[in-house]
């Protein structure tokens, strides 16, 4: 696959993803999972994580949660090594700002921590990820008919799609949230953003040695969506993680192109 | 547990996903520049309907600087989800083919030669024929009834043609007197 992202980082990420599963099965394990009442949020159009009572996770899974991604931050990111000796010695602030505090205080105690806020923001989405994909893997089946879930946005964290998949079968599309690791159809000719559905103002690009990666993008709101369109490739669906990561070119050139300034929504 | 996600985080920083990935963690290879060498095609899909029988499959036609590059069957279109049958999906062949016949061709009775004729000729010929065939053949008056009808033309529509060639097509062949008015829409 062409990607232009180093051999450490494919690794770092599939590491990473294979602690998240791990977490996410002890979560399901300990989730008396009510099929009914998933369903029938799904059918309401509610989104799995304001309703805040599904799942709680304890401190204790947090902090060993964020013991392992730090373990492997160590091992394959050692640009942060700094950042992270950093956050050794404040951890209780850390933890209590997760567990009660807000974004904005976050950020304000990276700051004031000198700690590199793009790496709270990454190891804030990695801590979380595991819930989102126990989630995600409760619900999937509920996903797959284009009736059950409508919105552009995931039905377990209510993001933006940032990434779709065009699928081998028939070339549905199916928007994708790499972080909760879930699918569902969504048309293919209508903005994943504003629902724009004039099909003069959809276009896209595709890579010309690798025609399945796209970015398909919205000439009335500008933002773009990589694609991956799985009928040129014999290759099986990947993490959705590991393929956000591996075509972070896609997102270099996208705004080259002037697109994503609006960096989803 | 605060709800808060890397990409909200992002804005807050004013930062772009391709920012991110770039000066964040070693994802990109050093030398990003390579990723300005990599070539892009523009293009844009275009939902139609296939233009053979009367099922009316849904196409989305691909093209790019006004050439189509690619035909596929549209997923969503509610008849045919996607699906088409071997005429269909080579419905690109409609336009980009080498053996697709771009002139009128001839081929005299009697004769196993076509000859290439243009567009004026064929037109005429067929007008001439049309009328000659319409004239000799033509009943005005059967069993004591006004029929005005000719047995000797017939007329068969296609499921390409839209409601108002159709229309047409029908006004004009019922003023000939044609009455074997046929389609083969329900195949």
């Amino acid at each position: 696959m062409l990607s232009l992202t180093t051999l450490n980082g494919q690794k770092f990420i599939k590491e990473l993803t294979k602690v998240q599963i791990s977490w996410a099965e002890i979560i399901i394990q300990n989730y008396d999972v009510d099929h009914h009442y998933l369903d029938k949020l799904i059918n309401e159009a509610q989104h799995l994580l304001l309703e805040d009572t599904l799942i709680n996770i304890s401190k204790q899974h947090v902090v060993n949660i964020t013991m392992d991604i730090v373990k492997l931050l160590e091992i394959h990111q050692p640009k942060f090594k700094g950042d992270l000796l950093l956050l050794a010695n404040k951890y209780d602030e850390f933890y209590e700002i997760l567990l009660n505090g807000d974004d904005l205080s976050l950020l304000k105690w990276a700051d004031k921590s000198n700690i590199s806020p793009i790496l709270i923001g990454y190891i804030l989405d990695w801590i979380l990820r595991p819930e989102k994909m126990a989630l995600g893997k409760i619900v999937q089946p509920l996903l797959n008919d284009i009736k059950s879930w409508k919105s552009n946005c995931c039905p377990i964290c209510n993001e933006p799609a940032d990434i779709a998949l065009l699928l081998k079968e028939n070339g549905e599309r199916h928007l994708g949230c790499s972080c909760c690791q879930v699918t569902w159809r969504y048309p293919r000719l209508v903005c994943a953003f504003c629902e724009e559905a004039n099909p003069e103002n959809l276009r896209y690009y595709f890579v010309e040695d690798a025609p399945e990666q796209q970015i398909h993008y919205c000439e009335s709101c500008g933002n773009y969506l990589k694609t991956f369109d799985y009928r040129f490739t014999c290759e099986k669906p990947a993490d959705l993680m590991l393929l956000n990561y591996m075509t972070a070119h896609l997102d270099v050139l996208a705004e080259q192109k002037g697109l994503g300034l609006k960096i989803n929504n | 547990m605060m709800m808060i996600s890397r990409r909200k985080f992002l804005q807050m920083l004013g930062l772009t996903s391709a920012a991110a990935a770039m000066s964040g963690l070693d994802f990109l290879l050093p030398e990003e520049a390579e990723a300005i060498g990599i070539r892009l095609t523009n293009a844009v899909a275009t939902p139609t309907i296939c233009s053979y029988c009367s099922v009316g499959c849904g196409l989305l036609v691909h093209t790019s600087s006004n050439n189509i590059i690619n035909i596929e069957g549209d997923p969503d279109h509610p008849i045919s989800r996607g699906s088409l049958c071997s005429k269909g999906a080579s419905s690109y062949q409609i336009t980009n083919n080498a053996k697709r016949i771009t002139t009128p061709l001839y081929r005299a009775p009697g004769t196993n030669a076509w000859v290439t004729k243009d567009w004026t000729w064929t037109l005429t010929e067929i007008a001439n024929r049309v009328k000659s065939t319409r004239d000799a053949s033509f009943i005005d008056i059967e069993n004591g009834i006004t029929v005005n009808r000719t047995e000797a033309i017939a007329s068969l529509g296609g499921a390409a043609l839209d409601n108002e060639e159709a229309y047409l097509l029908t006004k004009f062949m019922r003023g000939l007197g044609v009455v074997y008015l046929e389609h083969q829409a329900r195949l």
